[in-house]
């Protein structure tokens, strides 16, 4: 059976324990200068059907850093253009001797229907408003890092989750792995109905501040921006922006994540940014590492590559 | 040319008829029921023992595509679908390309269905209210009624403006037309492509609120109201339309509802990993909607139940679940699956059902086509159903071109085994061909 990342949801813990820890095992090697694993010889497409601001080079250099060789697919090659079906795309290439597929689509389970024509691995790399694997793994890496644990932690996310697959995935993999995770934002920004989120919603942001851990700010989109029929920004801001003052309202040492990139002054107040215990520099370094962990892990070697599991464990 | 069907339980809903008795047809016309008929005359006899005898289904609406999107469906394999689910009528929803707004186009479909392609199943006219679909221009309701219309609709091309709305309603009610609504605010429901609700949210898909549709069904219940116009609305998904359906039969509206085999049976939860499969328009909506929904047909709210067939070709629907096409097709199924969930499970009976999928759309469509009185209907029409066969439903075995399949690999107890329609008869593979007798005497004389 090949294994594919396609969405935490429903990945077992088991699997998620396996990604977190080697993401935190090759940070460490790369810091200590320790070789890490090398996949010589395989060979990694890159199909982005939308547009992608860091996360195509993300996983690129992810590549890179673990041997293989890579090559792109981007929206301007001329499946898009002359209207090939992602099936027919997919297919096509399959024989281009491509061994894992990454693949990012505007469609919410694109990836999941890539794999049904895709002999080896897909890795998610965002679909739609769906999911986005990798960011979860390194927002968790990144709170681990930190706390050493994630489990009995308690994470607020703020902002706007109707469009956010980064707030469904890291909501996913931080639950599964023990977290409390909270969702607070306006009214027409949020799900209708998230009875089956592992979430609990709530209506006032300094409510959903009390003892949290970990505030994840999520980034308040161009759109939403140019387009205001959902709600006021100054009234954004009053009732949801994150700052200094309500950072008080949290655990002390709470430390504040963010997918990036930021709006200065909008989602979040312009010092907070620029503070010790804004990690998204973090975030940035453990995508990397978390995109090479998702690719060898996709191979089935983490696996059979039992020493190299043994030393993940021990970190 | 006689024909006996024998010892079958005769169903009918327009005498409220429940007995085990024969129906018998003479040159495509039904011609009496008797309990127990002499045979020695007839030319061939159907033994019935263990199935339902009842007139044939009547859809009120389904989509044939012709013209414009031939590659999905054509006269002749939609019919031949029709008539394997036992439909012996079919209203023939004008979304197609161009859409059936004039004159020459409801010729065409009248042609079709003389012609040997449609199998002797009826092709009952149905036309866009506007020119184009546009909502500009009503269409020509008098030419078209004197040609055979039987009623006026929106269907995929749903009206927004309300004064446009009300003018096309009062004219369907000068002409005395019915017409069949499809009720969708474009705005509310926006690029959604499933139930707004706690799976779209899930999966991050845009969600189609309940509101959409129930915003659209009390402004046209008001309207039918203050127009007189009949109002049918199609293929109703919500709770609160049901509830509204309830109230405006009680303030007297003229207007009556249906619901599709897909609503009352499966939920949202079954498009699962993004199976595009289970996209339809309206959307599977909540366990809540499907518990409303039945009740509402149980009570009467909910007057028929329609196929809803909307077929698409394979490589239309093998995409991303965003980029599919909305509905599923239903002819083969629509009788099986109400059998299995909705019979089976008592909440309709023998007769109920009858009158769900025949008897009501027969009245909704002013159809003469749902009863076994001699003279009744302009040709015999009748639907045997094996009530016990256990069969699975294989899209790739359908009559129909479509491919989009909601019930594909679905177990079902109960089947259409025979139809006749149109001096046609359509036998299915799971009927016993040893029940069919030829009277070699009569054939030698």
């Amino acid at each position: 059976m090949k294994r594919d990342l396609i969405a935490i949801r429903y990945l077992p813990e088991d699997y998620l324990e396996t990604l977190l820890h080697l993401t935190h095992d090759f940070r460490n090697r790369y810091t200590n200068r320790i070789e890490l694993p090398s996949l010589e010889r395989t060979n990694l497409g890159l199909l982005f059907s939308s547009v992608s601001r860091r996360t195509k080079s993300s996983f690129h250099q992810a590549a890179n850093l673990i041997g293989c060789n890579v090559v792109e697919y981007s929206p301007n090659m001329d499946w898009k253009i002359r209207g090939e079906s992602l099936k027919d795309a997919v297919k096509t290439i399959s024989q281009e001797l491509i061994d894992i597929l990454v693949v990012r689509h505007h469609s919410g389970g694109a990836p999941g229907y890539a794999s049904k024509y895709f002999n080896g691995p897909i890795i998610n790399a965002g679909d739609g408003n769906h999911e986005h694997p990798t960011q979860a793994i390194a927002d968790a890496a990144t709170i681990y890092d930190y706390f050493g644990k994630i489990r009995g932690l308690t994470v607020t996310m703020i902002g706007d989750f109707s469009e956010s697959r980064v707030a469904r995935s890291s909501a996913w993999m931080l639950s599964k792995l023990g977290a409390e995770v909270r969702w607070v934002g306006p009214k027409n920004l949020m799900p209708i109905d998230y009875s089956k989120l592992p979430v609990t919603v709530y209506a006032h942001l300094d409510d959903a501040l009390k003892d949290t851990d970990v505030v994840y700010c999520l980034r308040m989109k161009n759109k939403r921006i140019d387009d205001r029929s959902w709600g006021s920004l100054p009234g954004f801001i009053k009732a949801f922006q994150l700052n200094s003052k309500r950072m008080k309202l949290a655990q002390d040492g709470a430390i504040i994540l963010h997918a990036g990139p930021v709006n200065r002054g909008l989602e979040i107040e312009d010092v907070l940014v620029d503070s010790e215990n804004f990690l998204m520099g973090k975030q940035i370094e453990y995508g990397l590492f978390a995109r090479s962990a998702s690719i060898y892990w996709s191979t089935q070697k983490a696996v059979e590559d039992d020493v190299l599991l043994k030393v993940a464990n021990s970190n | 040319m006689k024909i006996v069907l024998k010892g079958g339980r005769i169903l009918d809903a327009s005498q409220d008829l429940d007995f085990i008795g024969d129906l018998i047809i003479e040159d495509d016309q039904i011609i009496d029921i008797e309990s127990d008929v002499d045979c020695s005359d007839c030319d061939e006899v159907y033994q019935c023992k263990g199935y339902w005898v009842m007139p044939g289904l009547i859809d009120i609406h389904a989509r044939f595509n012709d013209p414009g999107f031939t590659h999905r469906e054509t006269i002749s394999t939609g019919t031949q679908a029709a008539a394997a689910g036992g439909y012996t009528m079919v209203g023939y929803s004008p979304c197609t390309n161009p859409v059936i707004d004039k004159p020459a186009l409801i010729n065409h479909i009248i042609d079709e269905s003389a012609s040997p392609d449609s199998g002797g199943i009826y092709l009952a006219p149905i036309a866009m209210a506007s020119i184009g679909g546009l909502h500009q221009e009503i269409v020509d309701l008098d030419a078209l009624k004197q040609l055979g219309v039987v009623a006026i609709t929106d269907d995929g091309y749903p009206i927004q403006d309300a004064q446009f709305l009300s003018k096309v309603l009062r004219s369907c009610s000068e002409w005395d037309l019915p017409f069949l609504l499809d009720a969708r605010d474009e705005k509310i429901a926006g690029s959604g492509v499933m139930h707004d609700g706690a799976w779209s949210s899930v999966l991050g898909l845009k969600g189609i609120p309940a509101l959409a549709e129930e915003i659209m069904v009390a402004r046209a219940a008001l309207m039918a109201l203050h127009t007189e116009c009949q109002v049918h609305v199609m293929h109703i998904s919500t709770a609160g339309s049901v509830q509204l359906i309830r109230k405006a039969k009680m303030m007297g509206a003229p207007i009556s509802a249906e619901v599709t085999p897909y609503h009352l049976i499966l939920t949202e939860d079954r498009i699962g990993e993004f199976d595009s499969n289970y996209k339809m328009m309206p959307p599977l909506r909540s366990p809540r909607d499907r518990d409303a929904l039945l009740e509402g047909l149980v009570d009467g709210t909910i007057d028929a139940i329609t196929s809803n067939h909307t077929p698409y070709a394979n490589y239309e629907v093998d995409v991303p679940f965003e980029d599919a096409p909305f509905g599923g097709i239903g002819f083969e199924t629509t009788l099986a699956s109400i059998l299995t969930h909705i019979y089976r499970e008592n909440h309709l009976s023998e007769l109920e059902l009858v009158r769900k999928l025949s008897y009501a759309p027969a009245n909704i469509l002013n159809l003469e086509g749902s009863s076994f009185m001699p003279g009744e209907t302009p040709f015999a029409q009748v639907c045997v159903v094996d009530p016990d066969v256990e069969w699975t439903y294989d899209v790739n075995r359908s009559f129909s071109k479509g491919r989009n399949a909601p019930f594909h690999g679905e177990e079902f107890k109960g089947k259409c085994v025979l139809t006749f329609s149109g001096g046609e008869v359509y036998r299915d593979k799971h009927f016993d061909p040893t029940r069919h007798v030829i009277n070699m005497q009569s054939i030698m004389i």
